[in-house]
């Protein structure tokens, strides 16, 4: 059973709607109802009609609904269902069987409010990381972004870069089933470490689900150099992480000082993008390399690194 | 303390009297001659000794960078200019017929210098259309146990070669 | 790979000046054209030496010694002369593209070898003209 609701919609289209609803359900996989008030499964939101189309729809979608936008434009610059007006029984029928699709396949709104616990985002890397999730639309304010990860590549409109908009308190994340027409296709912008960095900046301060914390990591590759660029903890972590046998949190804390939170969001970047596994057990042999010269002191390569970031002389 | 050299090689053409170049603080030493040879159809001049550039430390200190000829035929430089170094940069140039097959090459050579310190290596020209993925690059790693970075650079840009001394640095620190 | 070779003719007379070399003083044993670029071109040694590894290293020592005269604020490198405990290895430009390398015991007159070798560079810089 699904219910449907609606908000700003004229009381003629009301009426209409309620009883396509009726001579909908031999025609839809589920039973739907309409629902006057409550927190429906979908609501359908007359975009014309309503001063603030946008928080309405943010609201619904914080609490996982699905809002479809309903409005006489037939071109719509977010990845939303929608119908055009006027209401007909056959354009409901075809956006009803899409929402039941994707509320099968789990490609439900997943959002992400002020206020929420860390888990919570940490529960997208989850559906990232098991495949379920390869689509995202992440909005927050005036900005909206279609993230494509199969594909490393994103479009982003509005004033915020990408990673300020993973990061920001308000940003709401929907889940897109691929073959939804994504809004943004004509501007994607190729980002090698696109994985790397959803995982980083979406982590909740907890692991993806399937890593314990107590593991031994092993880097396999090191971030791409763009990554390396937005971040610049990545050269220090991706080099003791890519040690002979790894290195668990504890180590990296210790070897690096670096917060374990930090290290906690570039080990789910790396899961994510398949560049770090578990190693059973130390076998680090590194120091025992004949021949190795004295290396500098810590401070000399501080300062090497200090030099760096400099602007030239 | 030993001498703060780092060393940048790679095939002719890959870019390493560019990389220094773009980060030194001096104008570069050069020792480029006419090319005669293949080469010529690619590049009027290349390096046939080293080229040199040097940053300064706030301490006072100065980084040496050395480039080293790219041609085999130059090993005998490749001995001499590692002597001393604190690690190695090899720049891969994927407009080149076998990117790979470069990488192998230089790994090989310059092994007991990896062994003893550290290597970064940045893959230039990544947008031509037949050039390798950098898994392909980093499945050439795999017989050692170690994994050095290898990271997509544009060698004209400050930038991406302070990143890969940064990659070096970061290596020889924490990767021992 | 293509390299820079002496037509048949051009070798004819490098071999000939050679030979005028070796005949004007016994300490000459070996006699090489190089590229800049570091390729042999023509030799007459009289031991046998690694002709394309010295061309390489002749190539990159003379690349060093302009390197060094431009820094030190001197003018034009004319030689680079490498003085053994059992002999010298000279060596100088021809024209733009390639190099002479005239190599000698102790019994050689440094000046002596001086003027073979700069002879014989200004002879071949004609030929080739």
């Amino acid at each position: 059973m699904k219910t449907l609701s609606c908000k700003g919609l004229t009381d003629k289209d009301q009426l209409v709607l309620r009883s396509l609803v009726d001579l909908m359900i031999s025609r839809t996989s589920d039973d739907w109802t309409y629902s006057e008030e409550g927190e429906s499964d979908v609501v359908i939101v007359d975009t014309d009609n309503l001063s603030d189309p946008r928080n309405v729809i943010d609201e619904i979608e914080a609490r996982n609904g699905v809002a479809i936008e309903y409005s006489n434009s037939n071109t719509s610059d977010t990845s939303r269902l929608r119908i055009q007006k006027p209401l007909r029984a056959a354009n409901l029928i075809s956006v009803f069987n899409s929402v039941e699709s994707r509320l099968t396949r789990g490609e439900i709104p997943y959002t992400n409010n002020t206020g929420n616990t860390a888990g919570d985002t940490a529960g997208i890397l989850d559906l990232i990381s098991a495949g379920k999730a390869t689509l995202l639309r992440v909005s927050s304010r005036d900005s909206s972004c279609v993230i494509d990860l199969s594909s490393c590549r994103y479009s982003i409109r509005g004033s915020l870069s990408l990673a300020e908009l993973l990061v920001s308190p308000e940003k709401a994340i929907t889940t897109l089933a691929p073959e939804e027409p994504q809004g943004h296709e004509d501007d994607w912008q190729p980002m090698p470490s696109l994985q790397w960095l959803v995982g980083m900046k979406l982590s909740g301060g907890e692991l993806i689900g399937n890593l314990h914390a107590g593991s031994r990591f092993k880097l396999h590759h090191w971030p791409p150099a763009d990554l390396a660029k937005l971040e610049p903890q990545a050269m220090t972590l991706s080099a003791i992480l890519s040690r002979k046998s790894g290195a668990t949190i504890d180590e990296v804390v210790a070897k690096s000082g670096i917060p374990d939170s930090d290290i906690i969001r570039f080990i789910n970047g790396a899961y994510l993008a398949k560049a770090i596994s578990i190693r059973a057990v130390s076998t680090d042999t590194e120091d025992d390399t004949p021949n190795r010269p004295e290396p500098p002191s810590k401070g000399l390569f501080d300062m090497i690194r200090n030099r760096l970031t400099r602007k030239p002389r | 303390m030993p001498e703060i050299k780092l060393i940048i090689t790679g095939p002719p053409g890959a870019g390493k009297t560019t990389a220094i170049e773009a980060i030194s603080e001096t104008p570069p030493v050069r020792t480029d001659t006419r090319t005669t040879d293949d080469l010529s159809s690619v590049k009027d001049e290349t390096t046939v000794a080293m080229d040199f550039g040097e940053i300064t430390l706030e301490s006072g200190e100065k980084v040496f960078l050395y480039g080293t000829p790219g041609q085999r035929r130059f090993e005998f430089m490749w001995k001499i200019l590692v002597e001393g170094g604190l690690g190695l940069i090899i720049l891969v140039d994927c407009s080149r017929p076998d990117p790979i097959d470069d990488l192998k090459m230089y790994l090989e050579n310059f092994s007991d210098f990896i062994e003893r310190t550290g290597v970064v290596v940045g893959i230039t020209r990544t947008s031509e259309p037949d050039a390798p993925e950098l898994t392909e690059f980093y499945e050439c790693l795999e017989s050692n146990d170690r994994v050095f970075p290898i990271l997509d650079v544009d060698i004209r840009e400050r930038e991406d070669v302070a990143l890969l001394i940064n990659a070096l640095v970061s290596t020889l620190e924490f990767s021992r | 790979m293509s390299q820079y070779k002496f037509s048949e003719r051009s070798e004819a007379f490098c071999q000939d000046m050679f030979q005028q070399m070796l005949d004007t003083s016994d300490a000459i044993y070996g006699i090489l054209i190089s590229t800049v670029d570091g390729h042999d071109v023509s030799k007459h040694f009289l031991k046998e030496m690694p002709a394309s590894k010295l061309s390489a290293m002749m190539s990159s020592i003379l690349a060093l010694g302009e390197t060094i005269a431009v820094e030190a604020q001197q003018q034009r490198c004319r030689y680079v002369i490498v003085e053994n405990s059992d002999g010298y290895i000279l060596t100088l430009k021809i024209k733009d593209k390639l190099i002479l390398s005239v190599i000698a015991t102790t019994n050689a007159n440094l000046g002596m070898l001086h003027s073979v070798s700069r002879n014989a560079a200004e002879k071949l810089a004609a030929h080739l003209r």
